[in-house]
């Protein structure tokens, strides 16, 4: 994300779990980006999930300094659903089962 | 050069010169093409990212989730072109400046793919002839002053 003279992050390429137990809740992740912007990305998940400004901007910076962060779980058709949502934002998202 | 979007009496407001009104409109009429076009290739990939590392499982998921996310990036790009004020006089409601957020985002992302776009950048003053960089950086200016004008009296769900 940017701005904000960040060094470059190395970022895991996305893996797949390969024994996934059904039972468990999937994840949604949010993966850093050069293009969105810091502010931008804050307000997403603000808007989107209901999150405080404080939470919203750890999940951010997680993104931006980690290289991305879990922002929400739950049952499959939710996260598709919140997949698709960051998606219409513009938002580099993905979703796996925990 | 256009002003920084502000917050007032519960609205945005902008301005806008004259060419700025016809880039942004047609800008948006770029990205409703590109999105339309059901092309494979980078700036569409990124568009419309795989929403799984599993191959298999993006391709499920592009198929449950594509049309209706095709259709709500047309529909922000398009309600975004048409509240461009032909005399540049932005004065937004709240929901609408949040279409042009969505809207705007997709036309940096589409600029900034095709310029390939890295954290560097930001702090790169583009040549005099470099008119894509110059275009992305007031994109990025559009984009941060209006983020900042839609939370300016915190972000409500």
């Amino acid at each position: 994300m940017s701005p904000v003279a960040p060094a470059p992050v190395e970022v895991d390429e996305p893996t797949s779990d390969t024994f996934a137990d059904p039972d468990l809740p999937w994840v949604v992740i949010v993966w850093n980006d050069p293009i969105n912007l810091m502010s931008y990305v804050t307000f997403v998940f603000q808007k989107l999930f209901g999150y405080s400004k404080e939470k919203a901007t750890k999940l951010m910076l997680d993104v931006h300094q980690k290289g991305r962060a879990v922002v929400s779980s739950g049952p499959k058709e939710a996260m598709e659903f919140d997949v698709a949502r960051l998606h219409a934002a513009g938002l580099w998202a993905t979703l796996q089962q925990d | 050069m256009a002003r920084r979007f502000r917050s007032r009496n519960g609205r945005v407001v902008g301005r806008l010169d004259a060419h700025e009104v016809d880039l942004l409109r047609g800008l948006l009429d770029d990205v409703m093409t590109v999105i339309g076009s059901g092309d494979d290739n980078a700036i569409t990939r990124r568009l419309f990212p795989d929403a799984s590392p599993d191959p298999e499982v993006a391709k499920d998921l592009k198929e449950l989730l594509y049309d209706d996310l095709r259709e709500a990036k047309l529909d922000a790009a398009r309600t975004m072109r048409g509240s461009v004020p032909d005399d540049g006089r932005v004065d937004l409601d709240t929901d609408t400046a949040e279409v042009w957020l969505s809207a705007l985002n997709d036309v940096r992302l589409t600029i900034g793919t095709s310029i390939d776009v890295t954290e560097e950048t930001y702090g790169v003053e583009p040549d005099e002839g470099d008119a894509m960089l110059h275009l992305y950086h007031w994109l990025t200016f559009l984009q941060d002053t209006l983020v900042e004008a839609v939370s300016a009296h915190g972000v409500q769900r």
